[in-house]
């Protein structure tokens, strides 16, 4: 008897420090005693880790740039692996709003992983910064006052690549992707702006690693120009490269085809390609400047535009947190410092549209041999403040 | 055009055909002979390609490199074979999978401290980069034909082994009928150790020259054997004739439906089912011979 009440006593204890503990990690942001908690959950493992792993650099490029301080104010960031999986998360943002008592999220590279954490968050009214995805949903009919996408719409690169293949006039084009809904999503969005003939396509399994029967096809269609979304890209790459399919079309996607991750795997097999993008290491600024001169110095190679959109969306935490003054529980004053999106990018101007997404210019970059590097030679600007396909579902204004 | 298109296929299938020899040809062997289910079989393949990274960067020969590399498996496999298999030759299939299927987890957790996540590519040797012409004008890789060639050389050579030579007619009598054998007063250790290094060379050989095409990264033996053993169960298990056949039905019949049964089904139901498409041919095989194309006796 007098042993299971002492149980019971200590039980109670222990519910009761439990109690205060989390009570006083809940109030502590808002006296600014404790650095303000940025939650920074992306893949780092999983089909799309090589996303996650530049953006994580992206990041560290930025919390050196910050220095311990974001808008003016201590911060430390919270980090975590979704694993690519939804339900990891959903469990990790249910962790860091209560535990950590974090108020502002980034990262997010994945579209499914996006999806199940942004209801979370926005019903604890708290701050979804998206540095990866940008599912048409959310730029449309699920548009919320909350969530900031600073990267882009995920058929944005391939609905410039349409629009660029019809300005310089390409008749024949054949389409090939991996057969998952990114790479459905993305020929769609070539579609919705390329006016010439699509004489073939392909949807080769994402597992598929080598690609020497859909090469078979496209030699035998004969087109002027391929558009690619292959998950697997430097043995496609490569293998396109070594096909010889070079000397008949002219090969174009997502400049993350052949960026500074996979130079040097790919090798000379990248020359040629030509890549849409809404930044690339050679554009013009200061910021980026010194982004691009910092990431090489510590990395001994370009950034790509997943380590830029981490670095854009770091600073424009920054720039919200400074307009509150760090008191970023004033929920409303947050969200309209967050939509004026006054930081400087490393894309040079940047602001928000009515559905928290960006208007934003749209780059074609070819890859080229200077010296012994690789490197993106601007060759178009194909389109101008380009709102996305699917800002008008969004009632938001 | 079509007919072009169907030639250069044609070649596509071939060499993938002749890579899932190479490798079902071990594993239907140690499976016929030893009675042992080796799942650990697809991490030799992956060996190959990662020895191959390394004495490239080393070597300025890449045959020479190659044979190192498939010297260094066949010496993982016989410590493999001597220090772990033969306690396992008289248990059952169960203690047989969990110790292969432990054994691909070591090798990968191995080759990941050894080489690291990323994967590694490989360039192709200089005198085998560039197309040559094949039927109507067309070009198609120099490097995969000769793969292709060598595969089949290869394939030819094994025949001669396993039909003409001493060790090739134990072989023969050991995946027919293994306690008459042992009866006869054959030394079946020292064929089994033999047998297993054949096979763990020819998964080191495939792994070897398929590395410069497809890279060389963590789990790639995972990936081709499931498809292995799909080869080996349309054969006929423990039967290299059958393993030949059977792997070169599977590269044609693979390579073909991709892009043909887009044709016919349209283009995202007939992707869909292009990549069942070998499980459906296995299906209907075995509905029509149980024991696979040429099973071996025993």
């Amino acid at each position: 008897m007098t042993r299971s009440w002492s149980g019971k006593l200590r039980a109670f204890c222990g519910y009761l420090a439990v109690l205060c503990f989390t009570n006083s990690t809940l109030s502590i942001p808002a006296l600014a005693a404790e650095p303000l908690k940025i939650g920074f959950i992306t893949s780092l493992t999983g089909p799309i880790s090589i996303v996650g792993a530049e953006q994580k650099r992206g990041m560290e490029i930025a919390l050196k740039h910050l220095d311990g301080k974001i808008g003016g104010v201590p911060f430390e960031v919270v980090e975590a692996d979704d694993q690519t999986k939804p339900d990891t998360g959903v469990q990790l943002v249910s962790r860091m709003l209560t535990r950590d008592g974090v108020h502002i999220f980034t990262g997010l590279a994945a579209t499914n992983v996006f999806m199940a954490v942004m209801k979370p968050i926005v019903e604890a009214n708290a701050f979804l910064i998206g540095a990866g995805a940008g599912p048409a949903a959310v730029a449309g009919p699920l548009c919320n006052p909350n969530t900031f996408i600073v990267s882009w719409p995920n058929d944005g690169v391939a609905e410039a690549v349409g629009q660029y293949l019809s300005q310089i006039g390409t008749k024949r084009l054949y389409l090939i992707a991996s057969n998952y809904q990114a790479g459905l999503d993305n020929l769609e969005g070539v579609k919705r702006f390329y006016k010439g003939e699509i004489v073939g396509q392909s949807l080769p399994a994402l597992d598929v690693v080598d690609y020497s029967s859909e090469f078979a096809q496209i030699r035998a269609a004969k087109p002027e120009a391929v558009f690619a979304f292959i998950a697997n890209l430097v043995p496609f790459m490569r293998q396109h490269d070594q096909s010889g399919l070079k000397k008949q079309s002219n090969l174009y996607g997502g400049m993350w085809l052949a960026d500074g991750a996979s130079f040097k795997a790919q090798g000379d097999a990248a020359i040629g390609f030509v890549g849409a993008t809404h930044w690339y290491p050679g554009i013009m600024n200061p910021q980026n400047a010194k982004f691009v001169a910092d990431f090489v110095a510590k990395f001994s190679r370009e950034p790509t535009m997943f380590a830029q959109q981490q670095y854009d969306a770091m600073f424009l935490i920054d720039s919200a947190v400074r307009a509150v003054g760090g008191r970023v529980n004033e929920t409303e004053a947050l969200r309209a410092a967050f939509k004026k999106a006054e930081f400087k990018s490393l894309r040079g101007k940047f602001r928000f549209n009515h559905n928290n997404f960006p208007i934003q210019d749209y780059y074609m970059v070819r890859v080229e041999k200077v010296g012994d590097a690789l490197t993106h030679k601007q060759v178009a600007t194909v389109f101008q403040d380009r709102q996305d396909s699917h800002h008008q579902a969004c009632k938001m204004q | 055009m079509i007919v072009t298109l169907l030639i250069e296929q044609l070649f596509n299938g071939v060499q993938l055909g002749v890579m899932l020899f190479l490798i079902a040809t071990g594993l239907t062997l140690v499976l016929g002979i030893m009675r042992l289910l080796n799942l650990a079989h697809a991490s030799f393949f992956m060996l190959g390609a990662y020895f191959l990274a390394t004495y490239v960067s080393l070597l300025d020969s890449f045959v020479l490199a190659s044979a190192l590399s498939i010297a260094s498996v066949v010496a993982i496999s016989l410590v493999v074979e001597i220090g772990i298999f033969r306690p396992l030759y008289n248990r059952d299939h169960l203690d047989q999978v969990l110790a292969t299927f432990a054994l691909i987890m070591f090798f990968d957790e191995a080759a990941k401290m050894a080489w690291g996540t990323d994967a590694l590519f490989i360039a192709i040797p200089k005198a085998l980069s560039g197309q040559v012409e094949i039927s109507g004008g067309n070009e198609y890789p120099l490097y995969r034909i000769a793969v292709t060639v060598m595969g089949l050389v290869i394939g030819v050579a094994l025949h001669l082994i396993i039909h003409n030579t001493r060790l090739g007619m134990l072989i023969r009598a050991g995946a027919n009928n293994r306690s008459m054998t042992e009866a006869l007063g054959v030394d079946v250790r020292l064929l089994y150790s033999a047998v297993f290094a054949l096979g763990a060379a020819l998964a080191a050989s495939a792994g070897v020259m398929t590395a410069p095409i497809i890279g060389v990264q963590l789990g790639m033996g995972e990936a081709i054997l499931i498809v292995t053993f799909v080869v080996i169960v349309i054969g006929g298990v423990g039967s290299v004739r059958g393993s030949l056949v059977a792997a070169l039905l599977i590269g044609v019949f693979d390579t073909f439906s991709r892009f043909l049964l887009p044709m016919v089904f349209g283009f995202t139901a007939g992707s869909a089912l292009s990549s069942m498409s070998i499980y459906m041919l296995m299906a209907a095989i075995l509905l029509w011979r149980p024991r696979g194309l040429f099973p071996a006796i025993g």
